[in-house]
């Protein structure tokens, strides 16, 4: 029975590190970016959720709506960061295309400390949903099921958008073969912006929607960016399928590992992340890079 | 021309002399975490500190000279805390305080006694710091988890339960805690045990504890003690535990959630469950005393926040300082210390509270009932509220040199 | 040639003069710089050199300090020795980690060799009864002649001079050629004759010791280490630190470093939200001089 359960909790961690890691890897394999500020984008998407519950605190789908909006937000803040400064560097060295993301993580920390202060915030769950769910006898809150259930929607979505539309032939192009892409005449700089949109998008859904259950709190950002580049690199960098296995694997490991070895706890995902590139030095589903 | 210059010099000089030495401030350095994962204990503290400064200045200051605070931020970072401390010592400060967490007091506690510089630490709650790290330039008017750990054990004691859970965040001061207070309770109470594979340390700033909970409820204990979580990890446990309904069959207990720093996440009725066990020695709803209400009016009226327990134990500690500076009669070291040693001073939410000649540790005691919330501050509390003086449980004379003679 | 030689002895006779010229406050900050800047300087062996970009480097810094400090403290060995011996312990791991890290490249490297730092990380955080854990390691103390701030500030200054030295001759020998050589084209330098690997190995041992070094004069300056000594974030740091001032020059980690530092120091007398302004500075030197502010005086080399 404690199985059962642990690998009922290990699915809800994992559909929160999906959406996490999803926008990571799309970044990296498409622009070539390592962005360390996503997990910033993450953070302020819980502070935005925090905000949501105060603005529209008296319609009862306050968080519905901020589940609408917050990610339309993240999403155009993260093509501004594209236009304003991505775009400049590309030709730069990958260590000059890291400086400007630390830069992000130390600016927005501090701009978030400014608006909403010091002291960490719950965010109520939302309104109108049933009970809860009891599962082998564990009465889980049926916020949860809305959780995996939005994790394999969004799953499902990019797969539609990345394998099914024209953009997502584009984007697959790039990510296979830039040069080529270009003398084909495909406008990089479009998809570029995009996939940053995109990515912010997803962080952003994914700071939404973890709000409830773990808050809003100054330094959430350092910790969300650790996780997801972990799923990144153990799934494959640019690989949205290898994010979905390694976002498994890691929910299940942290899941599985406390009950086994409680005490090494905060070595769980460092130890896998050596694990998997020692023994496959392009992670689980990864290319090797021409 | 050149005549006129030079005596305007001496005459600038001959009145420069009384002017500066009516006006010599006294120095104290004051090290907090103004920024990093402690600054939302630092700030506080470095308000109340402040508050008590201006307070004491309009009073016409100490030995008739204002009182001047030399402020560092130590950036929640052990090693800059031992850079600023020691820089304050090169400025000359008659002595430091600071608000800032176990590690970086730690590192300053050394670097005190090696600089021979007196050093009140306001927010460091690990009883070896006192015990034995401590020395004769280290002092600590707020209380240490020995006090509160032991306390809520001997209240856990007098309750049913036997089966417990933990669970903590994966540092010092949680390790430390959950270790003092089950072994307590095992002590008093027989038959009271951590259920096998119910022991859980999760890293710093962890706020998802699905699979802790989701383990902790297959096992079904009586009582779950998760004292060793603290900041984001405290309120985001309650709000998930509650959500799970674990509180509902599960007594929880948490020795410090009902400190304002821990519980300042929850922010809503709803992430409240009624039951936890927990204390403090800040409380909320004020307590209904004159010293009580007088901080809290001052505190709100000065920064337009509610106060805190480092504002509180801040302006306690500096007002302290003051009065043994006084007691000494002058703005040396040596003589600070002396005086220091042994004088009580009245704490607005703690009463009486007096510093330990041989170890430096206050007799400040701790506030303990159930969680609870506080409609009109809109911030959790705790209700049943009742003090209980840190001397009963405070090793004596003997055990402190035992252990100190030991660290060597 | 003569300008350069003219700034670099001005630099060291203030340097020189310091302890007598400034504050006893100016000291302590200055040691703290010189040992940031050594720990930069080594960083950079890997990265402007080798093109190795390490996300894990703290942890060598880290290692060298807790195995001098570890030394003094629990076992009784004499300073010198272990200042010696801490930056051994340092290569040894950096050729244990460089050993699986060089394997890979690119953003697996990176992230590897984060990975790995912050495993060190944990280890010195949970093995508590021999480093102290998060309370850290305290009470390590230099010789007695070495206690005061200026006497430590000399023997700082020796040492980060020397080491300084010695990088630079590295960098210019054919070892640090090279790397160059694998950093402009691995199959190139393979070709050429380059034994790809092991030249990569040896420059992460190498630089591993070196900021080992600096970690064991950082432990006895401190009196301490802590476990935040091996966090990427402490890596993070020395990265910046290098980018800032200009990878491609040999004197770019040093005024990166200190650039780093002063603003550090400088902007929390001032406000609490120094990471900001911090964060501001990075990123106008990112966008507006990514070869480093360096190259606001020199035209970027080839190599550092």
């Amino acid at each position: 029975m404690l199985i059962g359960l642990q690998i009922v909790s290990g699915l809800v961690s994992a559909a929160i590190l999906f959406l996490l890691a999803s926008g990571l890897t799309l970044i990296f394999g498409v622009c070539r970016v390592l962005n360390l500020a996503h997990g910033t984008f993450f953070m302020l998407a819980t502070f935005l959720a925090y905000a949501g519950t105060l603005l529209f605190a008296d319609t009862s789908a306050n968080f519905w709506l901020t589940l609408v909006l917050a990610p339309l937000v993240l999403a155009g803040l993260g093509a501004l960061m594209e236009l304003a400064l991505f775009r400049r560097i590309y030709r730069a060295d990958v260590l000059v295309q890291l400086l400007p993301t630390i830069a992000l993580i130390f600016i927005f920390a501090d701009v978030i400390r400014f608006i909403w202060g010091l002291e960490s915030k719950t965010v109520p769950f939302p309104g109108g949903l049933p009970g809860a769910i009891v599962v082998l006898g564990v009465p889980f809150p049926s916020y949860y099921a809305v959780i995996v259930l939005a994790g394999a929607l969004v799953a499902a979505g990019l797969w539609v958008l990345v394998y099914r539309t024209r953009w997502g032939i584009l984007v697959r192009a790039i990510a296979q073969d830039r040069d080529m892409s270009a003398a084909l005449g495909i406008n990089e700089r479009a998809i570029y912006t995009g996939v940053f949109a995109l990515a912010g998008w997803l962080a952003g859904a994914a700071g939404v929607l973890s709000a409830p259950l773990a808050g809003a709190a100054l330094g959430n950002d350092v910790d969300a960016v650790i996780d997801a580049f972990v799923v990144v690199v153990v799934g494959g960098l640019g690989s949205i399928p290898g994010a979905l296995l390694a976002a498994l694997l890691v929910g299940m490991v942290r899941s599985f590992g406390i009950l086994v070895i409680p005490q090494f706890a905060m070595a769980f995902v460092f130890a896998l992340m050596a694990l998997v590139l020692i023994v496959r030095p392009t992670g689980l589903l990864g290319r090797r890079e021409s | 021309m050149r005549h006129a210059t030079v005596l305007m010099l001496i005459c600038a000089c001959l009145a420069s002399i009384p002017l500066a030495r009516a006006a010599d401030p006294i120095l104290i350095g004051d090290v907090s975490s103004m920024s990093g994962p402690l600054a939302v204990g630092g700030v506080p503290g470095r308000q109340g500190t402040i508050m008590a400064l201006e307070e004491i200045n309009q009073k016409g200051g100490v030995l008739g000279r204002p009182l001047q605070l030399v402020t560092r931020d130590d950036k929640s970072q052990p090693e800059e805390a031992g850079k600023v401390f020691r820089e304050l010592a090169a400025q000359g400060v008659l002595l430091v305080m600071g608000t800032s967490g176990s590690a970086t007091t730690a590192a300053m506690n050394s670097l005190a006694r090696e600089l021979k510089l007196p050093f009140f630490t306001v927010l460091g709650y690990s009883r070896f710091l006192t015990e034995e790290a401590g020395h004769r330039y280290f002092f600590r008017l707020i209380t240490n988890d020995r006090v509160f750990g032991n306390a809520v054990a001997e209240a856990m004691a007098k309750q049913p339960q036997t089966k417990y859970c933990t669970i903590a965040n994966d540092f010092a001061f949680g390790r430390d805690i959950t270790r003092v207070l089950m072994t307590r309770l095992k002590e008093l109470k027989p038959g009271a045990e951590v259920l096998s594979g119910c022991e859980f340390w999760v890293p710093l700033g962890t706020t998802d504890f699905t699979p802790n909970l989701t383990a902790i409820l297959a096992r079904r204990p009586q009582a779950v003690m998760f004292g060793g979580l603290v900041a984001a990890s405290a309120p985001a446990f309650v709000k998930q535990g509650k959500a799970f309904g674990l509180f509902k069959d599960t007594v929880g207990v948490h020795p410090s959630l009902g400190m304002p720093v821990n519980n300042a996440g929850l922010t809503s009725k709803d992430d409240v469950p009624e039951g936890i066990f927990t204390g403090t020695d800040y409380v909320y709803p004020p307590v209904p005393t004159p010293a009580s209400r007088a901080f809290y009016d001052a505190y709100r009226k000065r920064w337009n926040q509610l106060p805190t327990e480092q504002a509180a134990n801040a302006h306690t500690t500096l007002r302290f300082i003051v009065k043994a500076i006084e007691k000494a009669g002058k703005a040396d070291r040596e003589a600070f210390i002396t005086a220091a040693e042994g004088l009580g001073i009245d704490h607005p939410i703690l009463g009486d509270i007096a510093v330990r000649p041989f170890d430096h540790q206050s007799t400040a005691g701790w506030w303990m009932g159930y969680l609870t919330w506080d409609e009109t501050h809109k911030r959790a509390g705790i209700r049943d509220a009742k003090y209980l003086k840190g001397d009963s449980y405070l090793p004596g004379k003997e055990e402190i040199e035992k252990l100190r003679s030991q660290k060597k | 040639m003569s300008g350069r030689v003219l700034a670099l002895a001005g630099v060291l006779a203030v340097l020189g003069v310091l302890p007598v010229a400034a504050p006893q406050v100016v000291v302590v900050h200055a040691t703290d710089i010189l040992i940031f800047v050594l720990f930069a300087l080594s960083l950079n062996l890997l990265v402007g050199y080798a093109g190795m970009l390490s996300l894990g480097h703290a942890a060598f810094f880290s290692i060298g300090g807790y195995g001098a400090g570890l030394l003094v403290k629990h076992l009784g060995v004499a300073m010198p020795l272990a200042l010696a011996a801490g930056p051994l312990l340092a290569a040894l791991a950096a050729l244990v980690i460089g050993f699986f890290c060089v394997r890979l490249s690119h953003a697996y490297f990176i992230m590897l060799s984060l990975a790995f730092g912050q495993l060190v990380f944990t280890v010195i955080w949970k093995w508590q009864g021999v480093t102290g854990g998060d309370d850290g390691l305290t009470g390590v103390m230099p010789l007695a002649a070495l206690a005061p701030s200026s006497a430590y500030y000399y023997f700082v200054l020796a040492v980060v001079l020397a080491c300084t030295a010695a990088l630079y001759r590295i960098g210019h020998s054919p070892f640090g050629r090279a790397l160059l050589a694998i950093k402009d084209n691995p199959r190139r330098a393979a070709f050429v004759g380059i034994h790809v690997r092991r030249v990569q190995l040896a420059a992460f041992v190498v630089a591993g010791a070196f900021a080992g070094v600096a970690g064991a004069l950082q432990v006895f300056f401190h009196r301490g280490m802590f476990p935040g000594s091996a966090h990427w974030l402490n890596s993070a740091d020395a990265f910046v630190a290098v980018t800032l001032g200009g990878v491609s020059y040999f004197a770019g980690p040093i005024v990166g470093a200190a650039l780093f530092k002063l603003v550090s120091l400088a902007v929390p007398l001032f406000t609490a939200y120094w990471p900001f302004f911090l964060g501001i500075v990075i990123l106008l030197v990112a966008l507006f001089r990514p070869e480093g502010l360096l190259s606001l005086v020199r035209r970027p080399a080839a190599r550092p």
